[in-house]
């Protein structure tokens, strides 16, 4: 403990005593003194040294007097009338004048300081920085900043702290784990919402330490936390936009964040045709701080989401903490969110599937699609925590309520490898679809202390949920297939469906022990526990299919589409889990651990199906071994780096489904027909998955981390397709050996800090390749050729990242990505390649403290199968501010100036390759007026 | 009313302290007002040891240290050994063994390793001479210079179901007799949560020790026929713990929650227990245990003036090289005291840090602190400091 408290003082307090080493410029001096008690005959070491501008008492610099009550200050004005003043908790604070004429260090000499009775936070004139304990504290109003200015920019100003350009903040190049205001979460825990937008006046300090998250030192975490000058007064901030532009597009948002105390609520209303989405209430406050968007605003028009959207939204989060004031080991919160989302797509989708059948032979189908969609959805989510002593209990509501309408005109074309057409069809289908889901969820969590009856198990948890889940779907479907090389099986139809689901699910997991004290002694490193996780879910579906050829529904039901089932499945994993732990610790060097976990479960798998359609009536039982291996190991070299590095070796199951086996079999999906197969078995994936990832401790932080997966499947589900001349295809699922993959993936980020600039570098790469075996019988003419295919398969992606800023004046943000992806069927010779390649680069300048200007370009290149294209972005935004609080923002954009933006995307399965191309949003010019209410007490 | 009965019996439980004949030295001090000064008023000279690395003498951390004219012996739970390091820093030996404790037989030069059975005598060359199984469990001992010992058992993990006595210490001429017991405790209260890991035995190198409670400022010096004086210590409520912490029902069960997870952080500044616990002379030298890094965790005492130093205050000045000798931001601990020297502990990684910046306000380090800059690297063991009293 001792050790700990000893790092903490160090490591914060380092480098404010270092900063005072910095070199100093000719026009500036240094100054040095030693900080004494001269009754107690010592030196006074951590006292807070300030020099302030005696004109104006603005703070030039400051420091904390070293072990030896030593200090130095750089870059001290010469000529100057200034104020020292030294402070520290139980002494009179001394003040002195003095001006510097003489070249050389100036020597404020002795500076004896007296005791007191008064408290620091009663005299006059505060210290900008003082340790209390093991804390940190920054004085606010020591820091004289823009009026108004947020807690971000003070904390810039802090030293040590660095806020980086994606909003990562670390102290001393290390992560903060938390930032707190008034040491709670500040709405939802979202460091951007707290940092952007609470007043820096109304600030009284900001605590910096250190907290032990276990027994270990090197595991103790940084949190910030941010204490306000009234923390239990009303206080609001939000945003309210109006954003017009050309060719009627607009875009509107209101957003009113309240909190007085532990209680903290938001909402925020939306309205736009521009493409932008967020299924995330926070994300829509966290872009609209008043401090602006920065250079990453994850709420901006999607230039590749598909289609031409509009949205609205309307959403509320409430928060309230029961517990008033700050309490580390308690925790009771009631947390609830709402979001109605309502939003219309008109979509046109081109897309060519590639469908490869022999030596340079493929089928090519291009399919025309135009729909517009209706999508209107409630999520409600309440979210109740409470943790007393060893007790942790978690209730959690979820309802989902989901209406999706689509009007869908779609046309096909097949064609061979000569372009000769093979078959074609157009299609009409108008669906609804209702979904509504309720998901309640309830855990409790109990920790064993292990001061009493030490050999007896007491950690246990349990969680119980509880499923229900409603879906209606009726839809109008009408097919005109024509075979251009069979016309035997041309095929026209006009049919409505009627699908009703139902379905209940309960959820339990359950885990207790330690059992190994009980059976083999106590031993603090060794962990023996029971685990249970069981799923029983029953689900009612009624589908009935009415042919229309004119006639009203109901007259004439299709009894071979239609069906009623009760779907019955029981999912049982009981098991043993064993964990040892192993350690190598020397104190104040390293801590090496490792932990050898083995868990072995029994699953009990067992599928009941009761059907009006008697071949769908079955039942299948399964019993599975489950074992898993896994070794984590960790080493943390004190105050030089961290390792962490993971091998896991797990064996699981995938069990057939009812419509893998027995569905009710539609011909009349021409291009994609379903068959069963009753003798499907479990297929059986055995997996290798490892991690490791290495972070530097040092100033400028250093990370990286390195995955490798290798997959084998046993009797993997594996396509059976038939394909004929026409383009026909139909499918069912069959158990094949040899399909197996690798996949490996590294992230690198490195962080440079000088003087005035800021620098993130990020490295992203991931590969994948894998081998799927299929079953392929291709009919061409009168010839049928049966197969066994192997489709080899590479996919390899690289990103990099740059964020460079300088000063408040200019963030710039370069990307660039490459993805490959690569397809070859064994069975014949026929390959497929894709390239697409993008480069972004952002950047926001600020020439004036009111101003932004923000541009973004990127350039889009995609080399695919049979096309290629490229394609530049480009958006302009310039903002400026008015009125005394800033809080009025007007904003002109012009977004895809070149007018050139397009959506493509790719899917890949067996020997199938899909390139889809969408509508999606173009040119627009837009003006936008936000208003930023705001009160932070102060 | 029960409570009331307990602490009626557990006031009578600890009669046999009351009634001993014993000097008593009753010392009122305000740690806030402990006086710094410069290393060179209180010692003569200071001498730098690094602790020799190298595969067989790696180590973790100096957990207890025991001083002979010849050895630095080390106890390692980390390692699970015991070391030997000759005075200069030079590794000696290496006894490898789970242990509880040790304790020297200084006539014989023999080190006795407790483990939870057995009590194993090694020479000082680390080999293994003989084996004494012993019949109680017991946590901690020290050999009198008669060669009787004193030995120390923890709490029972639960508690008694009915009033009974027990007792903290008792002596020993064999390790399994009882020639007396010391201090009587109530095992319906005092369980597991009592125990708090420190050192108990402050050996003072002359066949004598001083015995160290958890949670009370009360340190009692113990000789081969029993309490030979007690310091009683009184400090300011700010830092001291609750009354009757140790005893009164109200904390049972709560003690360590009390002081590991305080509702109040102000209750991080209590102190813990005086451990280590020397005595120089007149002076008088402990460690408050408080939880919270306050400049004043290790003091000074002076009997013969009655004032109170703050040994982390002291400067390092040129006898030091310029360094402290226990400055707590340092991670400097007291370890240990022999023969008019305090012993004191620096992990070697700390000691590169203070060395750097003395070297940057361009004052000399001598040669020996120089040869150590030039060997040290990220494994080298803790380096011991001896300063010489004057």
């Amino acid at each position: 403990m001792n050790t700990f408290k000893v790092l903490l003082c160090m490591g914060l307090t380092l480098f404010l005593v270092t900063a005072s080493g910095q070199e100093t410029q000719p026009d500036m001096a240094r100054i040095k003194g030693i900080v004494t008690d001269s009754l107690l005959q010592r030196v006074v070491p951590a006292a807070t040294v300030s020099v302030y501008l005696t004109e104006d008492s603005s703070l030039i610099t400051y420091t904390i007097s070293d072990q030896s009550g030593i200090f130095w200050l750089s870059n001290i004005p010469k000529n100057t009338e200034l104020t020292t003043v030294i402070a520290y908790i139980g002494y009179e604070s001394v003040m002195k004048k003095f001006k510097i004429t003489e070249d050389g260090d100036y020597d404020l000499g002795r500076i004896n300081m007296s005791m007191s009775e008064t408290l620091l936070e009663e005299i006059s004139i505060k210290p900008p920085v003082w340790m209390k304990g093991d804390t940190l504290e920054f004085n606010a109003d020591a820091f004289k900043l823009d009026p108004n200015a947020v807690a971000e920019d003070l904390l810039k100003r802090l030293p040590g702290v660095v806020v980086w350009g994606d909003g990562l903040i670390t102290v001393n190049g290390r992560e903060i784990h938390a930032l707190l205001v008034d040491g709670k979460p500040f709405f939802g825990g979202d460091r951007k919402i707290a940092t952007q937008n609470i007043a820096k006046d109304a600030i009284d300090k900001v605590q910096v330490y250190q907290r032990e998250q276990t027994s270990s030192v090197m595991d103790s975490i940084t949190e910030i936390n941010i204490v306000t000058k009234n923390p239990g007064a009303l206080g609001y901030f939000g945003k309210l936009a109006t954003g017009i532009g050309i060719s009627d597009r607009k875009d509107l948002v209101g957003n009113l964040n309240l909190f007085k105390g532990g209680t903290q609520a938001s909402i925020i209303l939306g309205h736009n045709n521009v493409n932008k989405q967020s299924d995330d209430i926070f994300v829509l406050i966290r872009n609209s701080t008043y401090k602006g968007v920065g250079i990453e605003n994850e709420y901006e028009t999607d230039f590749n989401k598909s289609g031409d959207i509009n949205s609205s939204i309307a959403g509320i989060f409430l928060q309230h903490d029961f517990i008033p004031g700050v309490d580390l080991l308690k925790k009771n919160t009631l947390k609830l969110d709402y979001l109605y989302n309502r939003s219309r797509v008109d979509l046109d989708h081109d897309n060519q599937t590639i469908t490869t059948i022999g030596d340079h032979e493929a089928q090519f189908r291009k399919r025309a699609l135009n729909s517009f969609n209706r999508n209107n959805y409630n999520v409600l989510n309440a979210n109740y925590e409470l943790t007393r002593k060893n007790y942790t209990f978690n209730f959690l509501i979820k309802t989902l309520s989901r209406n999706l309408g689509a009007n869908t005109s779609t046309t096909d074309r097949v064609s061979d490898q000569h372009g000769n057409l093979t078959s074609g069809r157009t299609q009409q289908q108008f669906q609804d679809e209702e979904n509504n889901e309720l998901d309640v969820n309830l855990s409790i969590r109990h920790s064993k202390n292990l001061d009493h009856h030490v050999r007896l198990p007491g950690n246990w948890s349990l969680l119980y949920g509880i499923s229900l889940h409603d879906r209606i779907d009726q839809s109008d479907h009408s097919s005109h297939f024509i075979s251009y090389i069979d016309p035997s099986v041309n095929q026209d139809f006009d049919r409505n469906n009627h699908y009703t689901s139902n379905y209940v699910g309960h959820h339990i997991k359950s885990r207790i022990g330690n059992f190994w004290n009980t059976l083999a002694g106590v031993n603090f490193d060794t962990t023996l526990e029971l685990v249970n996780d069981l799923d029983l879910d029953i689900r009612n579906i009624n589908n009935s299919v009415y042919n229309m050829n004119g006639l009203t529904p109901g007259n004439e039901m299709d009894p071979m589409l239609s069906y009623r089932r009760q779907e019955q499945l029981l999912d049982w994993k009981p098991g043993v889990f064993w964990q040892k732990r192993f350690s190598n610790i020397l104190s104040n060097r390293y801590e090496k651990t490792g932990e050898l976990s083995v868990e072995l479960r029994h699953q009990y798998f067992v599928l009941t199906s009761t059907s009006n359609r008697g071949f769908q009536n079955f039942e299948r039982n399964y019993g599975k071994l489950l074992p898993k291996l896994s070794y984590s190991f960790m080493h943390q070299a004190h105050q030089r780096f961290s390792n962490r590095a993971n091998v896991t070796l797990t064996s699981t199951y995938a069990f057939p489904s009812v419509e893998d086996l027995f569905p009710v079999v539609d011909t009349t999906n021409i291009y994609y027909i379903r068959y069963g197969n009753e003798n499907l078995k479990p297929s059986n994936k055995r997996e290798l998955s490892s991690t490791f990832s290495h972070t530097n401790r040092k100033k400028n932080a250093f990370m990286y981390d390195l995955n490798l997966n290798l997959g084998d499947i046993r009797g993997a589900f594996s396509h059976f397709t038939r394909i004929d001349a026409s383009g026909r295809t139909s499918f069912s699922l069959h158990n094949l050996d040899d399909s197996q993959y690798i996949s490996m993936g590294a992230n690198a980020a490195k962080a440079l800090q000088f003087e005035h600039q800021k620098m993130q570098i990020k490295l992203r790469g991931n590969f994948r390749f894998s081998n799927t075996p299929s079953y392929l019988v291709i009919q061409q003419d009168e010839n049928i050729s049966e197969m066994l295919n192997d489709t080899r398969s590479i996919f390899g992606d690289a990103s990099f990242n740059v964020l460079f800023s300088h000063r408040e004046l200019l963030d710039l943000n370069l990307i660039t990505y490459m993805e490959l992806y690569r397809n070859i069927q064994k069975a014949y010779d026929y390959s497929i390649s894709n390239e697409r390649y993008r480069v972004e680069s952002h950047a926001l300048i600020k020439p004036t403290r009111k101003s932004t200007i923000g541009i973004n370009a990127s350039y889009h290149r995609n080399n695919l199968y049979h096309f290629s294209d490229d394609y530049i972005i480009c958006n302009l935004r310039i903002s400026q501010r008015f009125f005394k609080n800033e809080n009025l923002e007007v904003t002109a954009a012009a977004y895809d100036i070149f007018d050139q933006n397009r959506n493509v995307s790719l899917q890949a399965y067996d020997n199938v390759t899909i390139q889809n191309r969408y509508n999606t949003i173009g040119r627009y010019f837009m003006m936008t007026m936000s208003y930023y209410p705001r009160q932070f007490k102060k | 009313m029960t409570y009331i009965l307990y602490l009626i019996l557990a006031v009578i439980s600890f009669r046999p302290l009351q009634s001993d004949q014993h000097p008593v030295h009753t010392i009122r001090m305000d740690p806030d007002n402990a006086m710094g000064g410069n290393v060179g008023d209180f010692f003569e000279s200071v001498e730098f040891i690094p602790l020799e690395t190298n595969p067989e003498s790696l180590f973790g951390d100096i957990y207890k240290l025991q001083v002979t004219d010849d050895y630095l012996i080390i106890k390692d739970n980390e390692t699970s050994s015991i070391l030997l390091f000759n005075s200069t820093g030079k590794f000696h030996a290496r006894i490898k063994q789970m242990h509880r404790d040790f304790t020297l037989d200084r006539d014989r030069e023999e080190i006795l390793v407790l483990d939870s059975h057995s009590v194993s005598y090694y020479d000082f060359n680390g080999k293994l001479l003989r084996k004494v199984e012993i019949r109680k469990n017991i946590s901690a001992l020290f050999m009198f210079g008669n060669g009787s010992f004193v030995l120390n058992k923890d709490r029972p993990l639960s508690h008694a179901k009915s009033p009974s006595i027990d007792y903290d210490l008792w002596y020993s001429s064999n390790l399994n007799d009882s020639i007396r017991t010391l201090f009587s405790y109530n095992p319906q209260f005092g369980i597991y949560d009592y125990n708090l890991p420190s050192y108990l035995f402050n050996d003072q190198g002359d066949g004598t020790c001083f015995y160290t409670f958890p949670y009370r400022y009360n340190i009692y010096e113990l000789d081969a026929s029993g309490i030979r004086a007690e310091y009683r210590f009184v400090f300011p409520e700010k830092y001291s713990l609750p009354r009757g912490f140790d005893q009164d029902s109200l904390f049972y069960n709560k003690r360590k929650e009390y002081i590991f997870n305080p509702k109040n952080r102000e209750d991080l500044y209590r102190f813990r227990a005086l451990t280590p616990f020397f005595r120089h002379n007149e002076y008088i030298l402990f460690n408050t245990n408080g939880r919270y890094f306050t400049l004043n965790n290790d003091l000074l005492y002076d009997l013969r003036t009655k004032s109170a130093y703050s040994l982390n205050r002291l400067t390092g000045d040129s006898i030091s090289y310029h360094l402290p000798i226990l400055h707590a931001g340092s991670q400097q601990a007291m370890k240990g005291l022999y023969n008019g020297s305090l012993f004191t502990r620096i992990p070697a990684a700390a000691l590169v840090k203070l060395i750097d910046n003395v070297q940057k306000q361009g004052k000399d380090i001598g040669n020996e602190l120089s040869g150590f800059l030039a060997t040290a690297d990220y494994k080298t063991n803790p380096v011991i400091i001896r300063s010489r009293f004057k």
